[in-house]
């Protein structure tokens, strides 16, 4: 039976209280909203603590707030509270669909937006039991010192699998974190490294307590698209995630776009190579199409997820293709049998 | 007149109660000073085992005991042979059943090596996390061919080679029958079969009570009765001192027949042993390495034709995975080599097996218990045969059916109940015409699909037919009872999985007695209350139960008869029951309800008549002579995208003939139910086991089970045959939604990517489990090898 291990729970009313908790013990504390993620990984040993803070007490983490401008998505909101928002829903629907793609309904009602940006990434290698691991000696991302994906390779390949991360790139999104010493604004995007393990750029006791959409990226000024590849209808991750988000100028060219893919890189990894070919010109059918292949010749797919490496190229280059067209207002191009939603 | 019930689509009762979560399961069983238990198991497929330390685990807080092979002293021993080998001539089968707890040797990844008993069950883990087993690995079998070549490393050192088994079956001439055709052909075929998964694990709770010298055992098994028995004989008590209660148990689908798994041999020892009562609940994990399985059979087989596509015969040599252990005897194999016959006329028929022991799970039937494995053979065969000839799917299929003359059809072989293979009744044309109908056969194939092909969409069609042995014997017991507060009580041996008995047998005992469903309570699964039977498997509760439970309840009837007639003064021919009454007819104010007929059968004083029986009741016993043969049609349509392949189910229609139909709701249930493992089967579900002999995925993560969202709505149609076996003439349907997905996935699939101008013209699908990786590497191949 998993099961797990000892550790203090705490579980502030306070941000600030949470804060100093986390100041104050440590390399051995971390935090924890719905569990969802962490509960599995300390079951299995992959994460350890000592003392575990609790983030859902406290109220102003988990609220949604729309001024009509930029609008503010509290870290402990869960995904089902996400996708069921009114202003997500209206103002940016891509977002809503990518949160809708996450697992299945009761996990979207545990699990949260702070939660599922901040997931660790994942391997087939990594995501077993301990005495599986053990099996095969543990790998570069425990106690090991070599990959099995890529043996001969310096460091993890493990993947971002987020599903929310990459469509809030495309869309912009700030975040902000604070922590006993102060607090700062940053571009999600920037909170990723491209490291297996080390995958966030924050401090260990930096709360990530709110997502910020700006008001540009808004369902009026610009079109959003969200395209993600899984096993089966539901619970799986994605294979391969693709979100896009377009302003297009007064002609109908584009005036910017971001191409953002998932579960391919150890983080989302942002198509540059695609987003500059495409700016200033029209997101036809031969545009589409070139994108795409530059994004599949930017993703680095590992044999470490569900299906071959090989096959997961070939799709990224469709699933880009898909998300593009979308923003277009084209014919995805995909049969629906192969969209989630 | 009362309300007809028998055959009505009535809601299943018991539903309430389980959708309210006031159903009992295993784990909701809690006793004062109960203990639970944790296993150690081995995490080699292989290996020599020195011994146990299981020092520190033994001086940790809360732990209790720790029990290894050697503490068990003569207790310890091997589990019984519950099917022995079918009186086949020149079988060979070596009996090697799984132990306790492994003593000299481990034999699969998961095999339980030591228990630890402690106050809860975190302690118990803690504990047999620091036990050390000392192992040393050896190379594991894995492999089924290379099992079998000399010099193979052996799962049981006394045997010569791996071999666990060696049957050939044959009528006809095959060999002549080959010479005289027009067209043969051949492939090799794999079929690998997964685990039933079910959504309760097993567990088990035990309490020895040393002032009555009683033992009672709540366990999640099939089969209560017969666990029961080999428990009183393994401890050395009286069966009548040993109770086996079967509660409400999260899916059986096979697994749960399996008898006398090494927890279930032990919790019961344990709990007279430590005086305490203990419980066991496997987690899912354990359920994946621990829990038998189904899996993989290799077939070389191959069908002769004449120029029409009538079968001549058929050949098949086929290579059978046991896993380290065969409890179960040759049931699975016996039943792929039966099975593959399907609904078809086969004149000659050479068909030879070898089971192997590997260093893996072992295998016991899963819904389907190898039925699934023959039936993709035969019918991807026709297939291949068809296309050959020119012939479409439905065709070469309708010119082979046994004719509706020909039953009862004798095979001339044996099948895995002992008897001759014969099928009682069928007529197996109308249910493919009506498949055919419903899934629009020819509009699809004129006007759906090569619009859609000129869209860009690659819609494909399947049609396959197979026949279900059913409702095999032994026997089955009821016992009816009215009360005197008019309520009729039924109680029979077989343990209730999830498959409706609560509803359905009162539903059989309500027609005969004329009362309400709602009077009417059903037992099952409880020794306490009823001991003689066998158990929940082979498509055989309704069959073999339901008519006992009809056999009980018209003996009741007649006694109800005998005595409102005496009573009321009127000839029984006279009466009627209705309502929870006995009447007479057409004379109003006549009646005596149940209840008072109950309480007069049984008085207080005065004398009976010297051979009367009290009360309203009756036991009753059914054996059929032998099982009842049901049948059916699937049919689907099926888009498969050509560059991601994955494979989106449009259409998926049932035409089924399980004989008289007591409940169609429930009916569909199982069929519903069954095409969803089937599709799982297909499509999803495999075990993953490396060169180690190492499950890959034993996780709900990796092993992937259909979702609501991968299973299309099941559009059903039904023929009725009843069978002449029983009086009801019923056939058994469990397992039948499961067992031709996989050809049918096959070949819709082929249908959808051959002819469709992507170079797939020669895509053969010889293999089941499919993904659409898989589906991605046989195309590429092709694809690859461009033309040539
Ligand atoms: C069966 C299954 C299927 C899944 N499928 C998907 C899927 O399809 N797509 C997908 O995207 N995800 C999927 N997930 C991952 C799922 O766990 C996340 O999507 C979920 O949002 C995590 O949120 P949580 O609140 O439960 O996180 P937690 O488990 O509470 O936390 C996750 C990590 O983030 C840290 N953390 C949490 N909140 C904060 C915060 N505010 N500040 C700083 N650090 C924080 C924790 O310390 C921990 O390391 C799946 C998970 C499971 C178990
Ligand atoms: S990518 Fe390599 S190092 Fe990283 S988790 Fe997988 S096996 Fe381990």
């Amino acid at each position: 039976m998993l099961r797990l291990p000892p550790f203090d729970f705490r579980a502030p009313r306070r941000l600030a209280e949470a804060a100093a908790i986390l100041a104050g013990e440590g390399d051995g504390a971390r935090v924890v909203a719905g569990g969802t993620d962490l509960w599995p990984n300390m079951k299995r040993r992959h994460q350890h603590a000592t003392t575990v803070v609790s983030l859902m007490g406290i109220p102003e983490l988990a609220a949604v707030d729309d001024g009509g401008g930029e609008l503010r998505l509290g870290a402990t909101a869960t995904l089902a509270q996400v996708a069921a928002s009114d202003a997500v829903r209206r103002r940016y629907p891509a977002l809503a669909c990518a949160v809708r793609s996450i697992s299945s309904p009761p996990l979207r009602n545990m699990g949260t937006l702070g939660g599922n940006l901040c997931l660790d990434t994942r391997c087939t290698y990594y995501n077993q039991t301990e005495p599986w691991r053990r099996a095969i000696d543990f790998c570069m991302k425990e106690a090991g010192t070599v990959c099995w994906v890529a043996p001969s390779s310096p460091r993890c390949w493990a993947h971002a699998a987020s599903d929310a991360a990459p469509m809030l790139c495309a869309l912009g999104a700030r975040v902000l974190l604070r922590a006993h010493d102060g607090e700062r604004v940053v571009p999600l995007e920037e909170l990723y490294r491209d490291d297996g393990i080390d995958y966030l750029n924050k401090r260990r006791e930096e709360i990530l307590c709110a997502v910020l959409l700006p008001a540009e990226a808004a369902v009026e000024h610009c079109a959003g698209s969200f395209w993600k590849l899984r096993r089966r209808g539901a619970i799986d991750f994605a294979v391969v995630s693709a979100a896009a988000a377009a302003w297009f100028d007064a002609g109908g060219a584009v005036e910017r776009l971001r191409l953002v893919l998932g579960a391919v890189a150890s983080r989302p990894l942002r198509v540059v190579a695609a987003e500059e070919l495409l700016a200033g010109r029209r997101l036809d059918e031969e545009a589409v199409a070139e994108a795409a292949r530059l994004a599949r010749k930017a993703a680095t797919p590992m044999d470490n997820t569900d299906f071959q490496a090989q096959w997961r190229g070939l799709m990224v280059e469709r699933y880009a293709a898909a998300a593009l067209r979308q923003a277009a207002g084209l014919e995805p191009g995909i049969r629906p049998p192969h969209h989630p939603l | 007149m009362a309300r007809r019930v028998f055959g009505e689509p009535v809601r299943r009762r018991e539903d309430p109660r389980l959708l309210t979560g006031r159903a009992l399961f295993v784990d909701d069983v809690e006793l004062p000073g109960m203990l639970h238990v944790a296993f150690v198991r081995s995490s080699f497929a292989h290996g020599r085992l020195n011994g146990v330390d299981a020092a520190a685990a033994r001086a940790r807080p809360g732990v209790v005991a720790v029990i290894t092979a050697e503490d068990l002293g003569s207790y310890w021993q091997a589990g019984p042979l519950l099917v022995p080998p079918p009186p086949i001539e020149g079988i060979v089968f070596h009996q090697r059943t799984q132990v306790i707890l492994a003593r000299d040797k481990v034999r699969h990844a998961g095999e339980p090596i030591a228990a630890v008993v402690a106050e809860s069950r975190y302690l118990a883990e803690d504990a047999a996390a620091e036990i050390y087993a000392d192992v040393d690995p050896l190379e594991p079998v894995v492999d089924l061919e290379r099992a079998l070549a000399p010099g193979a490393p052996r799962v049981h050192d006394d045997l010569g080679s791996n071999l666990a088994a060696h049957v050939r079956q044959s009528k006809g001439d095959y060999a002549a029958a080959r010479r005289r055709a027009r067209r043969v052909v051949g492939r090799r075929f794999t079929y690998d079969h997964g685990a039933a998964a079910a959504m309760e694990n097993r567990g088990i709770v035990a309490r020895w009570d040393g002032r009555e010298e009683q033992l009672t055992v709540w366990d999640t098994t099939q089969a209560p009765i017969p666990i029961r028995n080999g428990l009183a004989r393994m401890l050395g008590l009286a069966e009548s001192q040993v109770r086996v209660i079967a509660p409400f148990i999260g899916g059986g689908f096979g697994p749960k027949i399996m008898m006398f798994y090494p927890e279930e041999m032990l919790l019961p020892w344990l709990a007279r042993h430590l005086g305490r009562p203990v419980k066991w609940i496997e987690d899912r994990a354990e359920n994946f390495f621990a829990t038998s399985q189904e899996r993989s059979q290799i077939h070389d087989a191959e069908l002769a034709v004449d120029g029409e596509g009538r079968i001549l015969g058929v050949r098949d040599r086929f290579l059978h995975d046991s896993g380290a252990y065969d409890p179960y005897g040759l049931t699975v194999p016996i039943n792929s080599q039966c099975t593959l016959l399907g609904p078809y006329r086969v004149p000659n028929y050479d068909s030879e097996f070898k089971a192997v022991f590997t260093n893996k799970t072992i295998v016991t039937p899963y819904r389907g218990a190898g039925r699934q494995h023959g039936v993709f053979v035969m019918e991807r065969l026709l297939d291949l045969a068809a296309r050959e000839l020119g012939l479409d799917p439905v065709e070469i299929r309708r010119r082979n059916y046994i004719p509706p003359e020909d039953f009862p059809h004798h095979h001339g072989l044996i099948y895995q109940d002992f008897s001759e293979l014969v099928y009682d009744s069928g007529n197996y044309e109308p249910a493919l015409d009506q498949a055919v109908e419903m899934i629009g056969w020819r509009r699809f194939k004129e006007e759906e699909q090569p619009r859609a092909r000129r869209d860009g969409r690659q819609l494909g069609i399947g049609v396959v037919s197979y026949v279900e042995g059913t409702g095999i014997g032994p026997y089955e017991g009821a016992r009816v009872t009215v009360e005197t507060s008019g309520t009729v009580s039924v109680t029979t041996g077989v343990g209730t999985q999830g498959q409706g008995h609560f509803t359905s047998f009162a539903q059989v005992v309500a027609e005969q007695l004329g009362v309400d469903l709602d009077r009417v309570r059903v037992v099952t699964g409880d020794t306490g209350e009823f001991h003689w039977g066998t158990g929940t498997f082979a498509s055989r509760g309704a069959v073999v139960a339901g008519n006992a439970c009809h056999a009980a309840a018209a003996a009741v009837r007649d006694k109800i008869l005998k005595l409102a007639s005496e009573l009321l003064e009127a000839s029984a021919e006279d009466l009627e029951l209705a309502e929870g009454e006995v009447r007479v007819r057409g004379v109003p104010g006549s009646a005596i309800t149940l209840g008072e007929l109950a309480a007069k059968a049984n008085p207080l004083r005065g004398a009976v008549r010297p051979g009367t029986e009290p009360g309203l009741e009756a036991t009753t016993y059914f054996g059929p002579a032998r099982g009842a043969t049901a049948s059916g049609v699937h049919a689907m349509i099926v888009e498969v995208d050509p560059e991601t392949l994955m494979v989106k189910i449009l259409r998926y229609v049932v035409v089924h003939d399980c004989g008289t139909v007591i409940n169609p709701l429930i009916l569909e249930g199982q069929i519903v139910g069954g095409v969803a493992q089937g599709i799982g089967n297909a499509f999803y579900e495999q075990l993953v086991y490396d060169g180690e002999g190492q499950l890959l995925n034993a996780s709900f993560m990796d092993y992937l089970l259909p979702t609501a969202s991968d299973v299309p709505p099941v559009e059903t149609g039904h023929v009725v045959t009843p069978s002449p076996l029983n009086p009801l003439g019923i056939k058994g349907a469990g397992e039948a939604g499961a067992i031709p997905t996989g050809p049918l996935f096959a070949q819709a699939v082929e249908d959808a990517l051959r002819g469709a101008g992507l170079g797939l013209e020669q895509l053969e699908i010889l293999e089941i489990p499919l993904s659409p990786n898989r589906l991605f590497e046989l195309t590429e191949a092709l694809r690859q090898g461009g033309g040539s």
